[in-house]
């Protein structure tokens, strides 16, 4: 026994320095928007051979999986170097069963500001790009500095952030969005549940009696042409069950806001989305 | 018997109204403007009616389709149209239809499955309870084998979407889609209600319903008609709440014995009254602590009904 621990003690240095480092990989799949949207913004979008069905490009790339399924016999095709994705979207099986397929699986987190800062570094090293990530992951960071400090003086606009309508799913404290909101001079108008994406009525809507309301229900499907496209007050607002609610700040002053869920993604588009919104919330 | 029940639904309502996770007086709802009328108006009168309009539909269809197929484990889903209805929904959440067009869609599948169903199992001349029976849960597994197709082929959030439809859930509607629910609800309840004594004689058999007079073929039309639009209504406005119409019709059978002239008005009032209770339930329960969230109503019904339920079934025997 005592043997063969003094073996493994002499092996295990040797054996970590027998694999080298990986050399930068040149097929990627990427099973998250996000790390699709950094690889590209990386300048790597050539060594993209795979994405999701929900990624926006690059052309001639293979659709590889959807939300939380990776297609794997379709990864095995496509003999990557490298899968991408993250704890937060694909189902450990599906993971665990490319790893036993012998492909070789990076995830990086998407959950936080932080989290995607670090990722961006994160992807970058692992294209052999760790300069361009290190300045993508700094430009981000500076971008949403400076949203911040363009609404530090505002008053604080309390908005409902609305994910889904039948049921009425909207984001609580302690989800993504709830961390953006404060970027944009905004705050949580849903407070004290631990439950991240609670399922409200619309009793609890009229007593929070937000000042604006976003509509991300249409998710990342809306069309690029419904994207960006505020409603006007005294317009149908895609049927959410606050419509006819004056009471509610948010419909009394026409601040229902549609846009599409894709906007706020994590990653380095994220500073122009929430650009965006805030200047809507704070018309 | 009747009037008990009816003060009970009465008394459902007003809890139902009343009850909610902010506090509601009725001196502030007098605000035209103001925040609680606004939740009165809006939120909880019109859910606290369809609760209302649902739990009955449910509740004396499941008497009235026990009654047509002799068979105790019959529920208002049990005979594909409310499969029809959940496909219709489904496809229409599918193609993001607004709200409005995918409870029309789930009516139009009610319908359709409705008179297919008929049709077909009543081809060889005869509809005898078994066909019906047989024809109806093919046609629903058939349907949610449609479902889970879309279901696999849609964008997570309309997933979601179609899980809640599956498991039944109340959703704010407004008063003219509760004003259509009540127009189909009200009139297959008091179709069946005016039905339910010749339910009395078609429980003895056909053979003997037919000899004492009873046109064994239209009566099961009728029931099989009145009480289908009432589900399809149903399930077009508020998914599938489950073990209403199976439980309701068997706690009033224990309770007030097996006369039908009493079980189908009893069961549609004491299921819109228990539907009520349950929804006041799946708002509130959760709302006021740390995990702050509603609950979808088909489980407070089944996590309620079924230990009452065999509370009585204890008691009785």
């Amino acid at each position: 026994m005592r043997r063969l621990l003094l073996i493994l003690l002499i092996i295990a240095p040797l054996a970590a320095h027998a694999t080298p480092p990986a050399a930068a990989p040149s097929r990627i799949v990427s099973l998250k928007p996000s790390i699709t949207d950094v690889v590209v913004a990386l300048g790597a979008s050539e060594k993209l051979v795979g994405v999701t069905k929900y990624c926006d490009g690059p052309e001639g790339a293979a659709i590889a999986g959807d939300y939380t399924q990776p297609y794997a016999e379709k990864i095995v095709a496509l003999a990557p170097d490298v899968v991408l994705g993250s704890e937060e979207n694909s189902s450990k099986r599906s993971i665990e069963q490319l790893q036993r397929m012998g492909m070789r699986i990076e995830l990086f987190p998407f959950t936080t500001v932080t989290d995607t800062l670090t990722s961006i570094r994160e992807i970058g090293r692992l294209l052999g790009r760790s300069g361009a990530g290190d300045a993508l992951a700094r430009k981000t960071e500076r971008a949403l500095v400076q949203l911040k400090a363009r609404w530090k003086d505002s008053p604080r606009v309390k908005t409902v952030v609305v994910w889904g309508l039948r049921p009425l799913v909207v984001a609580g404290p302690g989800s993504y969005i709830d961390e953006l909101l404060d970027f944009i001079g905004a705050e949580n108008a849903v407070r004290g549940t631990k439950i991240k994406y609670p399922h409200i009525g619309l009793e609890e809507l009229i007593a929070m009696d937000p000042d604006a309301i976003v509509d991300l229900s249409m998710g990342s499907e809306a069309s690029t042409v419904f994207s960006e496209v505020e409603k006007p007050s005294g317009k149908k607002s895609g049927g959410g069950p606050w419509e006819d609610v004056n009471s509610i700040g948010a419909v009394s002053d026409g601040r229902v806001i549609s846009l599409d869920a894709s906007m706020f993604r994590a990653g380095p588009g994220l500073p122009g989305g929430l650009a965006t919104l805030g200047e809507m919330l704070h018309r | 018997m009747n009037a008990l029940l009816s003060a009970l639904l009465l008394a459902a309502l007003a809890f139902g109204i009343l009850h909610g996770s902010e506090s509601v007086t009725l001196s502030e709802a007098a605000d035209p403007d103001g925040r609680a009328r606004a939740i009165l108006l809006f939120a909880r009168i019109p859910r606290a009616l369809l609760a209302a309009l649902v739990g009955m539909a449910l509740a004396s269809a499941g008497g009235a389709f026990q009654a047509l197929l002799r068979n105790p484990l019959a529920d208002p889903f049990i005979l594909g149209v409310s499969g029809g209805a959940a496909l219709g929904s489904v496809l229409g959440i599918g193609f993001s239809l607004p709200f409005e067009l995918v409870s029309v869609a789930a009516f139009a599948g009610a319908v359709l499955s409705m008179l297919s169903i008929y049709a077909v199992s009543g081809t060889r001349g005869r509809r005898d309870a078994t066909a019906l029976l047989l024809t109806g849960v093919i046609f629903n597994a058939f349907c949610f084998a449609l479902i889970l197709f879309v279901n696999a082929v849609v964008t997570m959030e309309q997933a979601y979407q179609i899980l809640f439809l599956l498991i039944g859930n109340l959703e704010v509607t407004d008063m003219g889609t509760v004003a259509i629910v009540a127009a189909f609800v009200l009139s297959g309840f008091f179709t069946l209600c005016f039905l339910s004594g010749r339910m009395n004689l078609l429980s003895l058999g056909d053979d003997e319903a037919t000899s004492l007079g009873v046109d064994v073929g239209k009566l099961r039309a009728a029931i099989f008609f009145s009480a289908s639009l009432m589900v399809g209504a149903a399930v077009a406005s508020s998914g599938l709440i489950g073990f209403v119409g199976l439980f309701i019709p068997h706690a009033v059978r224990l309770l007030f014995g097996a006369d039908h002239r009493l079980l189908i008005p009893a069961s549609g009032l004491l299921g819109a009254a228990f539907l009520v209770f349950a929804d006041a339930g799946a708002r509130t329960l959760l709302m006021n602590t740390g995990y702050a969230t509603q609950l979808p109503v088909g489980v407070i019904t089944a996590l309620v009904g079924a230990p009452l339920f065999m509370l009585l079934l204890r008691r009785r025997t």
